[in-house]
């Protein structure tokens, strides 16, 4: 082996990865050669040096909480995108153009889109500005004109005189009601997963859980679990953990809880749902062998000392019944 | 699987079997698979760049690569090797985004008289100063990792701060695994002459 073949050496063997053969041969070089020893020392400071002063930053689980949130949201539109036509439509241009404004007088400016969720499919698109669309009066567009957006050319024969394309239609329209009204639930359940401002997102959660309404559609329920576990922001999934707590504890919100206990990166969130987890507990559905599971692991696992602590006693006082 | 199987189901279940449900569109099983090697991810893009939001950035870009990706994966590699090739791949491509500023910084730096302070970094006791002086270790260093080339970085912080084998740094970059040693060869060389006073 000639010097440089050595010093090559050294550098794995500085680095920590060289095998029995490898090191005997070094031990025996470095044995008489001085030149190699100090170089050796060398490259073992800079090691060490690297492993206590790591470059880069701490990849910590608040950094690592956030990524997935904003990776998340980021899914969401390549989901999106992905469902629009070909995948030719940019998702961030099929949103909502105009915000929702809730709890008391609300501006909201949805499209067509908005217009088939909130009123019965026979309804005709409310394009008029001033018409009445509710007989009650509760729901009435604002009076702006109505804007179109998204007009997307559509290939026709090119010998073909026509031309085809489609667009949204964007009214403002203002929508006054009780919660218990199925309109107005599903106006917020849509805002509640659809709208891009989490402030908005929030007063739509909170305004199904400040009225305590306790007998929700299907829909509403399957949104406020949408929320608890997939919003990108804490403080929506929290307030509809909040009020799916108000719903009557069923097998579908129990597996969305350990769902979120297993899974969700924020502590608070995961502490809220096991304690929803630990009230429930004594009810028909009990702690079967599923739920025994996760809390198990979270016993071993979790980052959070209270909830390891909390899924032990839960488990004691299963165990005993 | 729909939304309502247990979670516990896809703890257990093995990439592999996560991978095929994720490509038949299921996303809760994509994002088991997220869940399960995103703090690799996370923790190689960390190390690499200098800023949180070029992690983030990263991190982001690899899964949704994955995610894009995911249909034409043929279990050719372990899922883990794949994730960890296109992090390698978005990390080297970030890097080549930066790499001006970078060098800026470092041709800005090199009148620094910086005396005083090597001779602080020899001294282990600690003290008021302790702090400090480790904040200048790691700036050293990282200036000193920014005169290598992307490569040249990446088999570095690999090897030295994620302690990655050689073989499968090779796995991780599609190359042999004598060209990583060489990558790491010559960083090694250059970063001790960057860091000579402070080793």
């Amino acid at each position: 082996m000639t010097h440089d073949d050595y010093r090559e050496l050294l550098v794995i063997a500085a680095s920590g990865e060289i095998d029995a053969g490898g090191r005997d041969v070094l031990e025996r070089h470095l044995g008489t050669c001085e030149e190699c020893r100090n170089e050796y020392e060398g490259l073992r400071a800079l090691h060490e040096r690297l492993v206590a002063h790591r470059p880069g930053i701490e990849p910590d689980d608040r950094l690592l909480n956030e990524a997935r949130r904003e990776f998340r949201i980021a899914l969401r539109k390549e989901v999106a995108r992905r469902s629009s036509w070909f995948g030719w439509v940019d998702p961030a241009a099929l949103a909502p153009a105009s915000g929702l404004a809730l709890a008391g007088a609300c501006a909201v400016a949805f499209g067509i889109f908005l217009g088939r969720i909130a009123f019965p499919p026979s309804a005709p698109p409310a394009l008029s500005p001033g018409a009445s669309l509710s007989p009650a009066g509760g729901v009435r567009p604002v009076e702006e004109e109505t804007r179109i957006t998204n007009v997307h050319f559509l290939d026709r024969p090119a010998a073909s005189d026509e031309i085809e394309f489609t667009f949204d239609a964007v009214t403002p329209v203002r929508m006054r009601g009780s919660i218990e009204d199925p309109k107005i639930q599903k106006v917020l359940t849509h805002a509640m997963l659809n709208e891009e401002n989490p402030g908005v997102r929030l007063k739509a959660v909170s305004a199904i859980n400040r009225q305590g309404v306790e007998t929700q559609d299907v829909e509403t329920k399957a949104a406020l679990i949408k929320a608890m576990e997939n919003d990108s922001n804490a403080g929506v999934r929290k307030e509809a953990l909040g009020a799916l707590r108000r719903l009557p504890f069923d097998a579908e919100i129990k597996k969305a809880l350990l769902r979120t206990l297993v899974s969700d990166g924020n502590p608070g969130l995961r502490v809220a749902a096991i304690n929803a987890l630990d009230s429930a507990r004594t009810g028909a559905l009990g702690v079967d062998s599923d739920m025994l599971g996760i809390l198990r692991q979270k016993a071993e696992t979790d980052d959070n000392n209270y909830i390891r602590v909390k899924a032990r006693a839960v488990i004691q006082e299963a165990t005993k019944q | 699987m729909s939304r309502d199987n247990s979670q516990q189901a896809y703890l257990t279940m093995d990439d592999a079997d996560l991978v095929r449900k994720a490509q038949q569109g299921d996303i809760l099983a994509f994002e088991q698979l997220v869940f399960r090697h995103d703090k690799k991810v996370l923790s190689i893009a960390a190390r690499y760049v200098t800023s949180a939001d070029d992690a983030k950035d990263i991190y982001q870009e690899v899964f949704l690569r994955v995610f894009r990706g995911l249909k034409k994966f043929r279990f050719r590699s372990e899922f883990s090797t794949w994730v960890h090739r296109i992090t390698v791949n978005v990390c080297l491509t970030h890097r080549s985004r930066r790499r001006r500023t970078m060098q800026t910084v470092l041709l800005d730096d090199r009148n620094e008289d910086d005396g005083e302070a090597h001779g602080e970094i020899r001294d282990p006791a600690g003290g008021p100063d302790h702090l400090a002086v480790n904040a200048d270790i790691s700036s050293r260093i990282e200036r000193a990792l920014g005169v290598l080339s992307p490569k040249q970085r990446m088999v570095f912080t690999l090897r030295h701060c994620e302690g990655y084998r050689l073989g499968e740094i090779a796995q991780m970059m599609d190359c042999m695994e004598g060209t990583v040693k060489r990558y790491l060869f010559t960083a090694t060389r250059r970063m001790r002459d960057q860091l000579k006073d402070t080793l």
